[in-house]
């Protein structure tokens, strides 16, 4: 297995766009050989064993992967464009290993899920979501800051189709206004990421976009320059900061930069939406752990209380609009700002416990939420609406989607022997111990949280039923119960043993902590000694 | 202490769970549920099964030394997260010393017997959402969390319980779904419990929070909290209200309370229990009133060694308690809806375990808990037999007169009605003199006060429960004729249980018969019931009592209960006409209780309302859709638009002259630039 | 002076395109008196393509000259002794792209031009000595050929743009591209005079010797010859041609210039700036910094509201025109290499986007409304991914050349300081992304349109589309890297190394 699992991540990352460019290859030339084009049903098939396939690929990632070693693991480092500092360089730790599994096990739900939902252009279909997953995992294995945004970008444009061919009626607003809040935060970043790229070039003298050096080599990288704390405005840790979180801010998303999200998810597609609160809103989160804590710990540190307060509002306002919803989908997508926040929070709490609780809740919320966004395809597919008050009593003619949805509701109100409570009790705790008042009123929260979800799930699930299509509502095929089943599983298997999970976070983590306080001393103190040096830059 | 390893414990809550799982597969997944038997045989051999065990692993418990009593079963670590000594390892593990041993015993006994009784009543469930194995499986979900709630080895896993209760409430309270008002109650009850919940959670951060300030390892688990409580004794809090500092104990104490004001009912979160009544009877007997809301007592007796030193929250649990008990019997005064006055009664006499709780007398909460568990589950149980009979027939204004027609319901009854009156030889009268004796001696400030509202509160128990008993099974029959003629004893599955749980409050006191009768009446077991937990709970220093003062007390409270039986007797059998022209004359108070004091109606204005109709039109209309996309978002690309629409186009004359004339001030003012 | 010491070698490229230009007249002429016997056997179109193949094999052979001495990368004077001419790395590289995109856009216009009737051979020779007139001035170390070769290259588009003569709006374009031009030209002129009056000869190092900062003749000769390129490149506020003329040119023609002209006048700016001027660095920064943000903001600004192809495309490519300044600005070597880079990427993209307008022309109309590229996806699902490619890469998306290019200008800027000039460039093509996008939104998100678009694809446009669909994936994944069969492409090393031919040494 040696060379396999050298170039394991490499594989996984490029086995999806591989497929869908050999299916489409080899479509072309059938048509060049004036057969008619490859049938959709085979595109399907194909991808879905190629999804498949690279979850079991991400499997034995998972087996190979060492809990006890810190640090980057399964490390591939080639050169790409030398001359520039771009390499291509991959690697894992926990926190990645646990978003590449996430979205690998996604993936093959989503393809399934959505097996009879997408009808019109199926082959387009399948290549985007395989050029999709390529770009998610690509851009959690990066360890090259240009190869992180090439992968960061190229992303967007699949899921900018998917939303805006397969969506609802306001898709195409929706699918712009995605791109765009994207784009403009992520263009800042790029900026920022010159910035320091230059900054790191007068230090060391050599030009380089490796995040850190990999495990064998010396070469200074970017963690290594010193960013000034003060000094031109443009330098100073506090506006490159401010330019990375703003991109990363915008993906999680953090209020008030979250208003592209109800739309996104209301007019994408199921598979789109689950993909998108599964994975997408995973990589602001990861970019904060990544990127922006590491490289600016000073100005991390110095504006925590406005992250924190972000955060919990976030929470509360998620939570609170998310009650008042008229549409489910959109109910669930106010839900995961809430959520988000809960990791937002955990992250900024800078301890071992919110840290590792806001990773183990990044994944939680993808399962639950995905979930969810699951369950209401299902409904959506049946009656072609997502208003609440068009149901009622829907557990009466569909009762396993009943017990399906309960379940999946309790994970995400938090319920505890479900995923959903080990995150937040961790992240709760993890912030209790340093900013007890803010995890205070966060824990109001998870009140809120069975307010809304409850709410919803009443006036959907029970009552009688009074709207005549709702009594001839088909209850789940065994495709859709094969789905939910798969999905279920890892929401109680993490809530009741947790342990394989954060046995491999922890290392990372606490290492990530670690140096996050120790290099925010260390700038703190050369900022102090050393302003004289900042001076004499251009 | 030397703590024992044993395999045995886990199987008692893993039973039930495998039960449910089985149940929760066949129907939730395959759709097809299982013939009667299998599903008898299933959740009521499971439960009964776990139930000889806790037989078992009680006999084993009381094998060991009086001071090391204490069996511990870990299975794995469940959450562990942290490094040093800020490291959460909360254990997968159960823990069984006489207290979580009582509690097993009770619910697994008291739960079997509901199991079967529920086999016959739910027999006779005619509503079209009917679900028999659905019921069970549910019913061993809720015996499964329940016995991780009183087992758990730590707090986190008592929390797993806690909310697990919770769940099953939630969902056997809105068993029929079908029924709008159902599904509300439910819900209701699981926000309701959600809010105590909350402040549980604080107080679980609190206290870890002490330990890591203390410098000592931080820890969930029972045993190293008491361990290391002397640690965190002195420490003090920033007021978080009012006043200079607060000790910490203090605080924690008052947070763990909101959550067992959450669970058990109490003032100001009892709001969701009477509500709970819409779910069938058997649930209402087992979770509403034998076990489950009971979970708040034994939170605070667990945490015993933490009120104890905690002055004012032990002060806040008894009045809190005392006022409890008052107020919601007052209001079962003029409930008429037979399960409505059951139920509020059930909060009063919460409210009595509190009070003893707050008081110190923590033998004395854990002995009201184990008798009211026998006699409140068997006035539900009877309160639905009574049903049946009556066909669904809740009002007791529509009943009366069912002595004659249903004999044995109506001799159970009156054995837990006089038992929940606190007649002697009756277990109510032992456990009701234990915690006014509590009372009486504590040193919380007005500890006589809390003895007087208790001794009131005895009295109007009396009062309203012979009320419902004499309105029920005596005077003549107010039911509609069709009805009268069908009247008849249920099956025996339901009335053979109900004899166990008659027998059990009859003779329920012996366990705990105060020193003073023990010696007079030569009875062995005098007082086993605290010789038995007294190991574990921190000896309060009470007022010495003569045992002449007891004799008085405990005179005072039987006089207590026979004046409520007197003054019922005489409303309602002696002048049945008087209660409505008394009603009629204090028409303010009347309506005050009846409707509950609009507590409801208040929170429901106060809080609900305002909060859904803020998140409506300010949160969304205005900040979200207003604000942040119409201005912000939308603004720009509107504002750009209006640029090049409004600006930039008129440029774009298509005229060459224009053009040049531009490229002229162009030219000119890079000249003008250079040459300055 | 004697033949002598004329290494008239340096001349080759532009000779060999003159040369093709009359044998494509010359052609023209007998084949037309031959159709008059063969009849019809020997139509239009086939004297097209015939034509065209002669213009595209000189082209090719003076690109191949170009690449041969931009390899041998020595540096030669037309003239050493008083040099006007020369061919160092840098004239040579970007010599060989002009000959390359005039060839693509050759290869483009067979089948248009047959499309929209216009087959006249001219056509082709036109294009070649206005590319002759380009490569003269890229290479041209002295004011004066710069100013042959500026007029040389504008002439023929004069007539170009006006090509379809039965447009009312051709030769509306071709006349107020020539009035503007000729008034620009003439801005320039006296631009040159003033520089001559002050340093008594018009090469560029003498300029370079002389150049006296305070003295006013010498900043205004600088300021017309720059309003004089500016205009030429198109920056605001010398842009307003721009959309007038790309929307009534032929497509073709467009494509043509949109390229070729832009990348012939950057070139010979940065000539101009880099050899001549680096004295009063500041002051023309500053200048250049406002042209830059200007024409940026126009540019992006303005084309949000177009709903015309090809004027959406001019409004793009003023913008990206904003993008190259702000390479200029810094006037570091970097800078110089970013621009050039950029250069050889846009070529690519807007040629690319181009020829899909170019495709969808049917029944002697151009495809202007947007909105009739509605569906496309379902109709010509290849066309529709390669337009979207093309806007991709133009909106700068990583994977594509248009990011690199990007990359480059900016990084350039961020390194020497201009952080916000910077923002305010990657905040634009933010902007910019929106109007892109809406053409991939009309093609995958609506329903096709009545009028379907011509249906056949010629060789020569699928050509260009797969070279310029090609060259933009290259460029933007691997810029620097190695093609199989065909070698190394090191395109940045290149930009570069050419770069190092303009800076002082």
């Amino acid at each position: 297995m040696g060379f396999f699992d050298q170039y394991l991540l490499t594989i996984l990352t490029f086995l999806p766009l591989g497929t869908a460019l050999g299916l489409f290859g080899s479509g072309a030339l059938a048509l060049a050989m004036g057969r008619s084009g490859l049938p959709p049903a085979l595109w399907r098939a194909v991808g879905l064993s190629s999804a498949g396939l690279n979850f079991l690929l991400s499997l034995r990632l998972f087996a190979a992967f060492d809990p006890t070693v810190t640090g980057m693991q399964m490390v591939e480092y080639g050169a790409w464009i030398p001359e520039y500092g771009i390499n291509y360089y991959v690697g894992v730790d926990g926190i990645s290993l646990l978003l590449v599994l996430l979205t690998t096990f996604l993936m093959p739900i989503v393809l399934l899920s959505s097996w009879t939902d997408i009808s019109r252009s199926i082959k387009s279909y399948i290549f985007f979501m395989l050029f999709l997953e390529t770009g998610m995992i690509g851009t959690f294995v990066a360890l090259n800051v240009f190869q992180f945004y090439v992968f960061w970008e190229v992303m967007l444009i699949p899921m900018y189709f998917i939303i805006g061919i397969w969506g609802g009626p306001r898709r195409i607003y929706a699918a712009v206004k995605f791109f765009l809040f994207t784009m403009v935060g992520s263009l800042l970043m790029l900026v920022a990421i010159l910035v320091i790229y230059y900054l790191s070039l007068e230090q060391t003298g050599t030009l380089n976009f490796d995040l850190l050096a990999p495990p064998w080599s010396e070469v200074p990288a970017l963690l290594d320059t010193v960013i000034p704390v003060e000094g031109v405005w443009w330098q100073t840790q506090y506006w490159l900061f401010a330019a990375f979180a703003l991109a990363f801010a915008i993906k999680v998303p953090m209020v008030p930069l979250h208003t592209w999200l109800p739309d996104a998810h209301v007019e994408a597609p199921t598979a789109g939406s689950v993909v998108l609160a599964g994975v997408l809103l995973k990589m602001g989160t990861y970019g904060f752990l990544r990127f922006a804590l590491p490289l600016f710990p000073v100005a991390a540190i110095d504006l925590t209380p406005w992250f924190l307060g972000l955060s919990v509002t976030g929470i509360i306002y998620g939570s609170l609009v998310a009650m008042i919803q008229a549409d489910i989908k959109k109910l669930v997508a106010y839900s995961s700002v809430a959520h988000l926040g809960f990791v937002m929070l955990g992250i900024f709490a800078l301890n071992v416990q919110g840290m590792n609780g806001a990773v183990l809740q990044m994944v939680n919320h993808g399962l639950s939420t995905g979930a969810l966004f699951l369950l209401v395809g299902m409904l959506y597919e049946r009656r072609h609406t997502r208003l609440i008050e068009n149901f009622g009593g829907v557990a009466r003619p569909m009762p396993v989607f009943a017990c399906f949805f309960g379940i999946v509701t309790m994970s995400s109100i938090g319920l505890p022997m479900l995923n959903g409570f080990v995150g937040e009790f961790l992240i709760l705790l993890g912030t209790f111990l340093v900013y007890p008042g803010w995890a205070a009123l966060a824990t109001s929260g998870v009140v809120l949280a069975a307010a809304y979800m409850l709410w919803m799930f009443r006036r959907v699930m029970f009552g009688p039923v009074d709207i005549e299509e709702n009594r001839k509502l088909i209850d789940l095929n065994p495709r859709e119960r094969l789905v939910l089943v798969a999905i279920v599983i890892p929401i109680i298997w993490i809530g009741v043993y947790p342990e394989p999970f954060l046995r491999r976070i922890e290392p990372s983590v606490s290492q990530l902590v670690e140096d996050v306080r120790s290099r925010a001393e260390d700038q703190a103190a050369i900022a102090l000694v050393g302003a004289d040096v900042l001076e004499e830059r251009p | 202490m030397v703590n024992q390893q044993t395999e045995l414990l886990r199987w008692i809550p893993l039973l039930p769970l495998i039960a449910a799982a089985v149940h929760g597969v066949m129907i939730g997944l395959m759709r097809r549920s299982a013939p009667r038997w299998v599903v008898i045989a299933l959740s009521c051999g499971s439960v009964l099964l776990s139930f000889a065990l806790s037989c078992v692993a009680f006999v084993e418990l009381t094998a060991l030394p009086a001071e090391s009593r204490f069996l511990v079963d870990t299975l794995y670590t469940w959450i562990g997260a942290g490094i040093g000594e800020t490291r959460l390892a909360a254990d997968l593990a159960f823990r069984l010393d006489p207290l979580s041993a009582v509690m097993i015993l009770v619910v697994t006994g008291v739960g079997s017997l509901i199991h079967l009784y529920s086999i016959g009543y739910m027999d006779d469930d005619h509503r079209e959402d009917k679900g028999f194995q659905r019921f069970f499986c549910f019913l061993n979900l809720f015996t499964f969390s329940m016995l991780m709630l009183v087992l758990g080895d730590n707090l986190a896993l008592m929390f797993v319980g806690w909310e697990g209760v919770g769940l099953c409430s939630y969902l056997l309270i809105g068993f029929w779904y079908s029924d709008r008002f159902n599904a509300y109650c439910g819900s209701k009850a699981f926000i309701v419990n959600r809010i105590g919940d909350f402040g549980f959670l604080i107080g679980i951060f609190l206290l870890f929070r002490a330990f890591v300030e203390a410098g000592v390892p931080a820890t969930l688990s029972f045993s190293e909290i008491e361990r290391s409580f002397d640690a965190i004794r002195e420490l003090t809090l920033a007021a978080p209200f009012w006043g200079p500092e607060w000790r910490l104990v203090n605080v924690v104490g008052l947070c763990f309370f909101v959550g067992a004001c959450g669970k058990s009912a109490q003032i100001p979160l009892y709001v969701w229990l009477p509500d709970a009544m819409a779910g069938p009877t058997p649930v209402s007997a087992l979770i509403h009133a034998a076990t489950m809301v009971t979970a708040g007592v034994y939170m605070v007796c667990r945490l015993s060694f933490l009120y104890a030193d905690a002055e004012l929250a032990s002060a806040v649990v008894a009045w809190t308690g005392a006022l409890t008990a008052l107020f919601a019997a007052s209001i079962a005064i003029t409930q008429t809806d037979i399960k409505k006055v059951l139920a509020y009664s059930t909060v009063s006499q919460l409210g009595y375990m509190f009070l003893a709780a707050g008081c110190g007398g923590y033998t004395g909460a854990m002995f009201h808990l184990v008798t009211h568990a026998f006699f409140k589950a068997l006035l539900f149980l009877g309160a639905g037999s009574v049903i049946l009979a009556m066909h669904h027939e809740q009002d007791i204004e529509k009943m009366g007169g069912l002595w004659r027609r249903i004999r044995q319901t109506g001799v159970v009854f009156l054995v837990g009605v006089i038992a929940i009156a606190g007649v002697p030889p009756f277990s109510g009268f032992f456990s009701k003199d234990e915690i006014l004796v509590a009372a009486f001696t504590a040193h919380v400030p007005g500890h006589l006060w809390l003895y007087g509202i208790g001794l009131a509160t005895a009295a109007i128990t009396s009062f309203y429960m012979f009320r419902l008993f004499f309105k029920t099974f005596l005077g003549e029959c107010r039911a509609p004729a069709h009805v009268r003629d069908r009247v008849h004893e249920p099956s025996n599955w339901v009335v053979k249980p109900l004899w166990a749980l008659a027998l059990l409050s009859l003779i329920g006191g012996m366990i705990g018969i105060p020193q003073v009768y023990g010696d007079s009446l030569h009875v062995e077991s005098s007082h086993s019931l605290n010789n038995f937990l007294s190991p574990l709970f921190p000896a309060g220093a009470a007022h010495h009592l003569s045992h002449s003062t007891e004799v008085q007390m405990a005179l005072a409270a039987v006089g207590m209960a026979a004046l409520g039986w007197l003054v019922a007797w005489f409303l309602y059998l002696r002048r049945p006409e008087l209660p409505a022209r008394m009603a009629h004359s204090l028409g303010g108070l009347y309506r005050m209780l009846l409707n509950k004091y609009w507590i409801d109606e208040v929170y429901d204005a106060l809080i609900v309302r305002p909060l859904v109709r803020f998140s409506d039109v300010m949160l969304f209309r205005v900040v979200d859709a207003g604000a942040i996309d119409g201005i912000a978002v939308n603004g720009t690309a509107r504002g750009i638009r209006a640029l090049a629409d409004h600006g930039l186009k008129y440029l774009q004359s298509g005229l060459a002259q224009g053009y040049v004339f531009l490229m002229i001030v162009g030219t000119v003012a890079i000249l003008g630039y250079l040459l300055r | 002076m004697t033949a002598a010491d004329l290494n008239f070698s340096v001349l080759g490229p532009i000779v060999w395109v003159s040369i093709g230009a009359m044998l494509v007249l010359l052609g023209e002429v007998l084949l037309s008196r031959a159709r008059m016997f063969m009849g019809r056997r020997l139509t239009a179109s086939v004297v097209g393509s015939v034509l065209a193949s002669i213009a595209i094999v000189t082209l090719l052979f003076a690109a191949y000259m170009a690449i041969g001495h931009a390899a041998s990368g020595l540096s030669l004077a037309f003239n050493p002794g008083h040099p006007l001419f020369q061919l160092d790395r840098f004239s040579a590289l970007v010599i060989a792209v002009l000959a390359l995109s005039s060839l693509l856009a050759c290869a483009l216009s067979i089948a248009y031009l047959d499309e929209l009737h216009i087959n006249h051979g001219e056509y082709y020779a036109l294009v070649l000595f206005s590319t002759a007139g380009m490569m003269l001035m890229v290479g041209a170390v002295d004011m004066l050929p710069v100013f042959m070769g500026l007029e040389l290259m504008s002439i023929p588009i004069y007539v170009l743009a006006g090509f379809d003569r039965s447009k009312l709006r051709s030769n509306e374009s071709a006349m107020k591209y020539f009035l503007i031009g000729s008034f620009a030209s003439a801005l320039m002129l006296y631009g040159i005079a003033l520089l001559y009056g002050m340093a008594g000869s018009t090469s560029f190092s003498a300029i370079r010797m002389a150049f006296d900062p305070s003295s006013p003749i010498a900043l205004a000769g600088l300021g017309l010859v720059v309003v004089g390129f500016a205009f030429k490149i198109s920056s605001v506020p010398f842009h307003q041609w721009t959309p007038d003329v790309y929307e009534g040119a032929p497509a073709a023609v467009t494509a043509f210039m949109s390229v070729t002209v832009k990348l012939a006048a950057f070139a010979a700016l940065l000539r101009v700036i880099s050899l001549s001027f680096d004295p009063l660095g500041d002051v023309l920064q500053n200048v250049l910094w406002v042209l830059a943000a200007l024409t940026m903001i126009v540019g992006n600004v303005m084309a949000v509201i177009q709903d015309n192809v090809k004027r959406l495309l001019a409004y793009s490519s003023i913008g990206h025109a904003g993008y190259l300044l702000v390479g200029f600005v810094p006037g570091t070597s970097e800078g110089y290499a970013a621009v050039v880079f950029y250069l050889i990427c846009y070529v690519f993209m807007n040629l690319g986007a181009f020829a899909v307008v170019v495709v969808l022309a049917h029944r002697g109309q151009d495809c202007e409304r947007m909105e009739s590229m509605a569906g496309l996806a379902r109709a010509r699902p290849g066309l529709a991914a390669l337009m979207t490619l093309f806007m991709i890469s133009l909106a700068g998306i990583p994977g594509t050349a248009g990011f690199m290019g990007k990359l480059a200008v900016f990084s350039a800027a961020v390194r020497a300081g201009f952080v916000p000039l910077a923002i305010l460039g990657v905040l634009m093509s933010a902007l910019s992304v929106y109007y892109y996008l809406r053409i991939p939104v009309l093609m995958y998100m609506r329903e096709p349109s009545e009028e379907g678009p011509r249906m056949e694809l010629s060789t020569g446009e699928g050509l260009v589309l797969l070279v310029c669909a090609f060259a933009v994936l290259y460029l933007g994944i691997t810029p620097n890297g190695t093609i199989p069969l065909i070698g190394d492409i090191h395109v940045l090393d290149w930009a570069r190394e050419s770069v190092r031919a303009l800076l002082p040494s």
